[in-house]
């Protein structure tokens, strides 16, 4: 019987569980007073890319603090939500599903390419406006895809066609200049190739593929097919390890050309330093500054960073919540006192010329496009350190729309 | 065990119906009303909860099936959701199948992909099969992710499935998540009807004998081959139907919804419920989401509030009190969560007279 | 039916890498009969009924059932025309009740399909429910009414052997092999049993393969009594006449007595 009346604790406790889930919303409904904005994040806070999204919401709470202690947007406070997605569309639906019963929400934000796909549909129906964290493209599309505003950070995409018009204007070489790209076919890359190889070619490159799959131990054949083409410029498309195997395989083999590399998950200096030497004289493409970087606009992340942890160390991920949130309060300063989620779209459609002291360049949206940006910023690393060398401006041509 | 004294059955159809109690059948009318105007009468986020109680019912069915029931230990469930998920998902989109059809689809290409799972089963056992079933799922991952493959199925981005259609009606819009719910408890209502009924016919008390004693299975006639390939066969038409339906709601179908992960929650559902209970897989199912749930939505409301910082750390800790939870039970009570009410019940049949 | 023998076994030979189990046996089980093999620890007899229902491949030699070859028949294949066994040890389905335990005996006699069994509707239901009465028949011949629906790993060993019989009962087998079915009894259990095989042979007319240790048992059952030693046939025949052969005492009490 002792058995029997222990298991009866285990299931009373279950059912204790239980029953707070089940009553708590019920009982005490959250409230809604009408002075306050509600945000929603759903992050990413494990899974694998718990460690970028974890600076990335430092940046975004920091910024969001400190406009509530200068008073608010238009008086109001912004309340942050925050819960883990774990990186999956399951959990995020249970979030949104619950925020958006709980709370007025005006806007909401998850991280992963995926979980857009997933929910954006149920997003717009609730109306809401809807942002990630992801670069890739497919959703920039404002006319398909209305209710979201892709992460003003350019796409990856972009990243890389700046380099290559970059590189293209300065060529002077007397036969078209040659790219190699390489590429894993199992996470990001795939949504970035296709665009980067049609571009390139339209430049006028010309240009080969070689895989590296994710978890490769070897790239030596891929080195020696692309020095034996001759390529003047690789783009990789790769993690950070498969980036370093890369990278020291090009140097064994003797490889000469220009490299221009992923931002993986814009998580820039433990990249670089993982790295080391190998990384010296490699470019990135983006636009916006790493951490510290020296612009008017720093003061504010250097003095957040003293004052709420000074012990933290930041990356670039710490910027680009910065930035994100400056973005969406803007929109929400716009919005004034109406913060339907229709209202709300239509301020944020309207920032134009939107000065990040620096940290990006001018930002700004449309109805019908939601790039934030088309002018990215051309990296290189020199002794460790990032140094900006040149600024390019693409076209804001329809053809890459969504790519 | 026996019926509570007074039940007779007058004739042998009447003993092995379901409900065969006035109370256990004012139970069933009651119940089914409940779950019928739930969604009606709840906060929409208690109706996708229950959704994704329902796609692991009919899943975790479907490994009970093979394991509780036919005794033959498999890691590649997860992998069989994926090929159910992916095959409707490929018969909705290039063959403008609707939801019905494609999610059968769905079901009736993970049962083949299960046959074939389940061939090496007439000559390993036990520990040696798992293996074996773990490398069909890395296999089926393999085949997933190759070059000429992967585009078609939109990995690994997602592949956006078009909206549950029912004839006519589309299902999309503000009532989404309410008709889905209904859609979600008629499937599962469908597998655990079909189910129980498979498990009290002939072919249900073969794969217990399968899984009692290989040997007197033989002797009493029973291919021991042939059904363990068809509980392999059956238990993935379930894992596949879920899989289906489990992408149709969240509308997105990536690789990484059937990691290797899923099989172990699976598992752990069906360890939890009780191995070779379709009540087991029901309650297993209801008890793990109710809990991961419940884990996040505590820490999130009330440690959050005291430091957003820790709150962060207890989501990854989450995963411990979970595991520690089903040791507990596993350990009190090896046969899961329904023995132990069969235990509460007796002991209230005899109550206030002990023993 | 091919009249008089239900079972021939010719020459049979089976060993295991050197040792060998069975060798050069050949024995007849007339129709109808309750024939026993006895024999001291070791000498085969287990074997012989491995190879009977093809657990075990002799390597050389041949069964014949009802005049058709079945040497390379599997063993469910056997079973399903018309071999039932009775293991030794108690090989019951712990976990079931007693009447499921006896309804898998229905196995082969039933046939729906998956699809039918899923919606129990049709021949499934109708199948069930008629060969639930005929199980429900075998429970009653066997007296095991007041344990239908326990778990049957509950029970007690007798009641254990008991079911293990309705199970094999329930193949409505030609041929039934009982391995040591009193090991383990009490006095009243065994005299239960005897009358049980005895019913079973007389009023099924089913023919009966026994394997026994218990000498008295087997005197008063058998019709005819065969004894091996290390794997060879030593006597057969008559019960009275085979317990009075000088070899058999021999083999089982050892040289020195002799």
């Amino acid at each position: 019987m002792k058995k029997v009346v222990a298991l009866l604790v285990v299931v009373a406790i279950l059912a204790i569980v239980a029953g707070v889930l089940v009553t708590q919303p019920l009982t005490t409904p959250a409230p809604r007073p009408a002075e306050k904005i509600y945000v929603g994040y759903a992050f990413c806070l494990t899974g694998p890319f718990a460690g970028p999204a974890e600076d990335g919401i430092k940046g975004i709470r920091d910024y969001i603090r400190i406009v509530n202690e200068r008073g608010g947007v238009n008086g109001r406070e912004i309340v942050l939500l925050i819960e883990d997605n774990e990186y999956k569309p399951e959990t995020t639906i249970r979030i949104f599903t619950r925020w958006k019963e709980q709370y007025k929400l005006s806007a909401f934000v998850t991280c992963g390419t995926h979980v857009v796909a997933a929910i954006y549909q149920m997003v717009a129906e609730a109306r809401i406006p809807y942002s990630d964290t992801s670069m890739a493209g497919p959703f920039a599309d404002a006319r398909k895809y209305p209710w979201y505003f892709p992460a003003p950070l350019g796409s990856y995409t972009d990243h890389y066609r700046a380099f290559l018009k970059w590189f293209k204007d300065k060529w002077a070489g007397p036969r078209a200049p040659r790219l190699a790209i390489v590429w894993e076919t199992k996470a990001f890359a795939p949504l970035v190739k296709p665009g980067v190889e049609s571009y390139a070619k339209d430049l006028g490159y010309e240009v080969m593929v070689e895989v590296v799959e994710i978890g490769s131990t070897s790239a030596l054949e891929q080195m020696q097919r692309i020095k034996a083409y001759n390529a003047d410029v690789v783009a990789t498309m790769l993690p950070p390890a498969e980036t370093a195997l890369v990278l020291r395989t090009a140097r064994e083999v003797g490889l000469k050309a220009e490299f221009v590399n992923f931002l993986y998950s814009i998580y820039w200096e433990p990249l670089v330093e993982r790295l080391g030497p190998l990384a010296e004289g490699t470019y990135f493409g983006a636009p916006f500054v790493p951490w510290g970087y020296d612009v008017p606009g720093m003061k504010d992340l250097l003095e957040a960073h003293r004052r709420f942890h000074p012990d933290d160390r930041h990356t670039t991920q710490y910027v680009s919540g910065w930035i994100s949130a400056m973005v969406l309060v803007e929109a929400l300063r716009r919005a004034g006192d109406d913060l339907s989620g229709e209202n709300v779209r239509r301020a944020w459609e309207s920032i134009t010329n939107f000065d990040t002291k620096g940290l990006t360049p001018p930002l700004g949206f449309t109805p019908m496009d939601h790039r934030s940006t088309t002018t990215i910023w051309i990296w290189k690393i020199e002794g460790g350190k990032f140094v900006r060398v040149a600024e390019v401006t693409l076209p804001r041509d329809d053809g890459y729309l969504g790519k | 065990m026996s019926a509570p004294s007074g039940i007779y059955s007058k004739s042998y159809e009447d003993e092995i119906a379901i409900a065969r109690t006035p109370i256990e059948r004012l139970a069933l009318i009651i119940g089914s009303i409940l779950l019928l105007v739930f969604p009606l009468i709840t906060p929409t986020y208690y109706s996708v909860v229950a959704i994704y109680i329902f796609i692991a019912i009919i899943s975790s069915i479907g490994l009970n099936i093979l394991t509780g029931f036919a005794g033959q230990v498999s890691l590649g469930h997860s992998a069989l959701m994926a090929v159910g998920a992916y095959a409707a998902a490929v018969a909705a989109r290039y063959a403008g199948l609707q939801f019905l059809p494609a999610i059968f689809i769905g079901g009736l290409a993970a049962a083949c992909a299960g046959f074939v799972f389940g061939a090496p089963s007439l000559r390993i056992k036990g520990f040696y099969l798992a293996i074996s079933t773990l490398l069909a799922h890395y296999i089926i991952f393999f085949i997933i992710h190759l070059p000429s493959v992967a585009p078609l199925l939109g990995v690994p981005h997602g592949f956006i499935l078009p909206d549950v259609a029912l004839g006519p009606f589309t299902i999309s819009g503000t009532f989404r998540n309410l008709y889905f719910y209904y859609i979600a408890l008629g499937l599962a209502v469908f597998s655990i009807i079909t189910a129980h009924n498979l498990m009290r016919s002939r072919i249900g008390r073969a794969f217990v004998a399968i899984r009692d004693n290989e040997n007197a299975a033989e002797v009493l006639g029973i291919n021991v081959y042939r059904y363990k390939l068809l509980a392999f066969t059956i238990s993935s038409f379930y894992a596949g139907l879920a899989g289906a339906t489990y992408v149709y709601f969240v509308r997105v179908i990536i690789p990484g919804h059937f990691e290797l992960r899923v099989t172990i929650e699976y598992i752990a559902i069906i360890l939890l419920g009780g191995l070779g209970r379709i009540w087991g897989s029901i309650l297993g199912s209801f008890i793990i989401i109710i809990l991961s749930e419940g884990i996040r939505y505590i820490t999130v409301t009330y440690l959050y509030v005291i430091s957003p910082e820790v709150s962060a750390y207890v989501e990854a800790f989450k995963l411990v009190i979970y595991g520690a939870i089903i040791i507990v039970i596993i350990l009190t009570e090896p046969y899961g969560v329904v023995a132990l009410l069969r235990k509460v019940k007796q002991y209230f049949k005899l109550w206030p007279f002990r023993y | 039916m091919s009249g008089e023998y239900t079972l021939q076994v010719i020459d049979l030979n089976l060993s295991f890498g050197g040792v060998t189990a069975v060798q050069n046996l050949s024995f007849r089980v007339p129709s109808g009969q309750i024939y026993s093999i006895i024999g001291p620890n070791g000498a085969g007899k287990t074997s012989v009924l491995n190879c009977i229902n093809g657990f075990y491949k002799p390597q050389r030699g041949r069964i014949i059932f009802n005049g058709r070859e079945i040497t390379d028949l599997s063993p469910h294949k056997r079973a399903q025309i018309g071999i039932a066994r009775v293991f030794q040890g108690i090989e019951i389905y712990r976990s079931m009740s007693v009447i499921d335990n006896i309804m898998t005996g229905r196995h082969i006699k039933m046939n729906a399909n998956p699809i039918l069994c899923a919606l129990f509707i049709g021949p499934a239901k109708h199948e069930e429910v008629r060969n639930r009465a005929i199980v429900e028949e075998i429970i009653d011949f066997l007296n095991l009414e007041k344990y239908r629906k326990f778990p049957a790993g509950a029970l007690p060993i007798g009641i254990q052997k008991r079911v293990a019989l309705g199970r094999a009962l329930a193949l409505e087998p030609e041929l039934l092999l009982l391995d040591e079915p009193m090991s383990g009894m009490s006095i009243e259990e065994k005299e239960d049993m005897c009358r049980y095989i005895i019913d079973i042979n007389e009023e099924r007319g089913i023919t009966i393969i026994l394997v026994e240790h218990d000498m008295s048992v087997v005197k008063d059952l058998s019709h005819t009594v065969m004894v091996m030693d290390r794997g060879m046939k030593i006597a057969e025949g008559r019960p009275q006449e085979v317990f009075k052969d000088m070899r058999v005492v021999r083999a089982y009490v050892g040289e020195s007595v002799a």
